[in-house]
This record gives C-alpha cells, structure tokens and sequence, in this order.
C-alpha cells in the first residue's frame, strides 16, 4: 500500500507541469496550449465591468461587460476574456436586447455577443491623443444576434469625464470580409459605424 | 457517347487552371504539373501585366489615399485565359471593407490605411481563403496554387499563397468553428503586439509582422508563401518571393 501511494505521488509529479502566465498585452511568447495562460496581469478589464449607455439622437445603446477569467479555450490556452451583452434601441423600437443573458449559465465564452482578448495601447487605431502610455482599451467583436459571420470591431477605451466614469466605444465595421452574391441575410449589424460615448449606469 | 471539349490552359498565362469545368469521364486525361515557386511567380506576374486590368486596379488601390479600406475581386474569364478585376469597393461609411466574390472570383485584394494596426494581414484577411475557396467554381478549385489574397499596405504590395490544399482545408475548418475562428485572430494580434513595447519606444514593423505571421501559421501547419511586388511607374512590373527564414525579397527567376 505505501508502495502504492509512493507511486501515485511520484506519478502525479511527473504528470504537473508547470503553467505559463503570460500576460496579454505586450506577451512574451506563447504556444497554443494548456502549458500557457493569457492573463490580463494589470486588470485592465475590471474597469469596464458594469453597465454603460448611450443616449442620443434617438439611439439608445447598452453595454453589459463582465470579465472571465482563465477560460480554457479549445485549443488548450487558458485566456482571461472581456464578454459582453447589448441592447439597441432605434427610434423607439428594440433591435437586439441580450442583456440577460450576461449570466447565462446555457452559453460559451464565445456565444457571448460581445468577445475580447486583446488589450490596445493609446497609438493604437483610433489612436487617443488624451491616454497615457499605460491605458489600455480592448479590442472587441460585437456580433449580430442571429448570424454568427455578421460582426463589428470595437474598441473601448476608459476615462473619466468631471469624475463621470465613461468609455468610448468605436465600431469599425467587419465581417463578412466576403459576401455571396445570393446571400440575403444581413451584412452589418444595426448599431452603424462610429464613435459612441456610454455613460457608467 | 458525349465527348467534353476541354481546353488545358497555360499555366504560365496567369489562369488559375488544373481542372476545367465540365471535364469529367473516363475519356479526359488530366494532365497534372508539379507547381513549382517559378509557376506562381510567373502567374503573379502574368496576372498583374496588361492586357488585364488587374494592373490598372492594382495602380488605384495603391493610390487610394483614405483613412478606410477599399478591395477588389479578380475573377477569371470562363473558356479564355485572362482574368477581369472588378472596381474598387469601400466606402468612408465603413473603415473594413466587405468584398463580393462570385463564383468565377479566384483571388481579392484590399489595402490597409496607414493608421491600421496591422502593417500587414490580419487573423481575417487570412480566413477569407475559406469562403474563397469553397465558393469558387472555376478550374482549378481545388488547387492551392489557385488562390491568392493581395494586400497594399504602407506604400507596398503583397501577396500571399498557400503551398498546399492541407493549408487551405485547415484554415476551412477554423473558419467553421466559431470559437477557433473568434480565437485566431486574436491570437495572432497577441503575436504582432510582442514587439511593441510603448514605454520603450519601441513598435512593431512590417517586417516583424511578416516573421510573427509565418511562425504563427507554421504552428498551426498551415504553409504559405509572400510576395511582393516590384513597381515602375507607378505600375506593378513584377513579383519577388520573400524567403521564410530570412524574410529577404529574392528575384523569382
């Protein structure tokens, strides 16, 4: 019996090994499996947790962000995530509202309609002349309630307005990056292009 | 019996054949050609030479000067053996621009702005081989060597090819799943993100991009080759290969 379990811990400890953290912005390298794990080391996105909006123009846009941590990925890399939820309101009538399903229990990391792992420094498109050298924004991908390939880029950056928390989110357009010439679905989503300041809530 | 009348295109003239549409039965030889580096130099350069007018799109979308991003499509036209670049799509209403392959599109081609931060391709430039591939129906469909993304970047011209259908199929299936296809572009702008160390002065380059891009494919064994092109006059007047390992441009001939 003592041979035994002298067996199973020598066993175990040839099994571990040990895991990389890496942080996400700035890395040094890594290799797409469990030995390493993308963090977020400074908590860049604990500032963007919470709710946001936008009000203006008869738009009313809603941005629910929670981060996750160490998820694993197919792959094997465990990876820290911004995820998010949206609601947009045009002239009265409600587009998209998945704010409830910010908790959800029943969905993936990426079924979330909003999804981000990669932190960006104040030079990067669209650069922010106000930031200092160590803001960081997140690069995002906010997608179409119902058609997976119909996304938009989204950076979100952080400040704070006369001690009002706000973020500056600026879409970029996306995919699809190819259109058949028979689709019929839509190619955008409904929150056009641009810049949008949200207001913490 | 029906007989098929196939016409074998030269490799050499730019036309992405192998496999004519409608070639099918047991009285068609295939006649099957080793694709060698010189090949797809020389297509590249055929393609971008007049009489098409690929050259000329090629001449607009270096010069397109905007803040957005603007693209072609390259289709080939059926029973000749040229190729037609549609016009120029994008708009300021959007800063990434969506092409519209049709069936006959074997190739596209898109610019970055200078204030992109990809220097050079993206996670999702790459990925658009996959519904590229899969909705081309001209010869040669099934050929790797077919298919080639273009990108005009910093005042430069680049191609890319893959080297085997391998490459292509593994790229179909990370398109196909949502999370692999979310993760891979991220990934790759993790890897671009290394070398630019903001509190040092120090940024990323074309050139490390290009080193970042081929490692990061080779870890996923997805083979490719670069090109870039040689330009006079504001033309592009040839392609040179840039070696994998040392990244320098080197003569295709």
């Amino acid at each position: 019996m003592k041979k035994t379990l002298i067996l199973i811990t020598i066993a175990s400890f040839l099994s571990c090994k040990a895991q990389t953290i890496v942080p996400l912005y700035g890395s040094d390298d890594f290799d797409d499996n469990s030995n390493f794990y993308l963090k977020d080391v400074h908590d860049n996105f604990n500032k963007f947790e919470g709710r946001w909006k936008y009000t203006e123009n008869n738009i009313s846009f809603t941005l629910l962000f929670k981060k996750e941590l160490k998820v694993p990925t197919s792959s094997g890399l465990f990876v820290d995530y911004l995820l998010g939820e949206y609601q947009y309101v045009e002239n009265g009538v409600e587009k998209v509202n998945t704010l409830n399903l910010i908790d959800s229990s029943s969905i993936q990391y990426y079924e979330h309609l909003i999804t981000g792992s990669s932190l960006v420094d104040k030079n990067a498109r669209p650069a922010c002349d106000t930031c200092s050298i160590n803001d960081r924004g997140v690069r995002l991908t906010i997608r179409h309630p119902d058609l997976n390939d119909v996304y938009s880029e989204m950076i979100v950056r952080h400040f704070t307005d006369n001690g009002v928390e706000k973020i500056r989110a600026t879409l970029l357009g996306g995919g699809p990056g190819l259109i058949a010439p028979d689709r019929t679905d839509p190619v955008t989503i409904d929150i056009p292009d641009g810049e949008y300041i949200l207001i913490k809530q | 019996m029906m007989t098929v009348s196939c016409t074998i295109a030269n490799k050499a003239s730019g036309f992405p054949n192998d496999i004519p549409i409608g070639c099918c039965g047991d009285d068609i030889i295939i006649i099957e050609e080793d694709e060698t580096e010189e090949d797809q130099c020389d297509k590249l350069t055929n393609l971008t030479n007049e009489p098409s007018n690929v050259r000329t799109r090629f001449n607009q979308l270096k010069n397109h000067g905007g803040d957005y991003e603007k693209g072609f499509t390259i289709d080939i036209v059926m029973n000749t053996a040229k190729s037609n670049a549609n016009p120029l799509e994008g708009d300021n209403s959007t800063h990434n621009v969506s092409l519209k392959p049709n069936y006959l599109t074997y190739s596209i081609a898109h610019n970055h702005p200078n204030d992109d931060d990809f220097l050079f391709f993206s996670g999702e430039d790459v990925l658009n081989i996959a519904p590229l591939s899969t909705s081309f129906g001209g010869p040669g469909y099934d050929d790797a060597a077919t298919y080639t993304l273009f990108l005009v970047a910093a005042g430069r011209t680049f191609a890319l090819t893959f080297d085997d259908w391998e490459s292509i199929l593994e790229l179909r299936r990370i398109y196909n799943n949502s999370e692999e296809r979310n993760n891979f572009s991220s990934r790759l702008l993790n890897k671009y993100q290394k070398d630019v160390k903001i509190q040092q002065g120090l940024n990323t380059s074309l050139l490390k991009q290009q080193r970042r891009l081929y490692d990061f494919l080779s870890s996923k064994n997805i083979n490719l080759t670069f090109y870039e092109a040689k330009y006079e006059n504001g033309f592009i007047s040839g392609w040179e290969k840039i070696n994998k390992t040392t990244l320098n441009k080197e003569p295709c001939n």
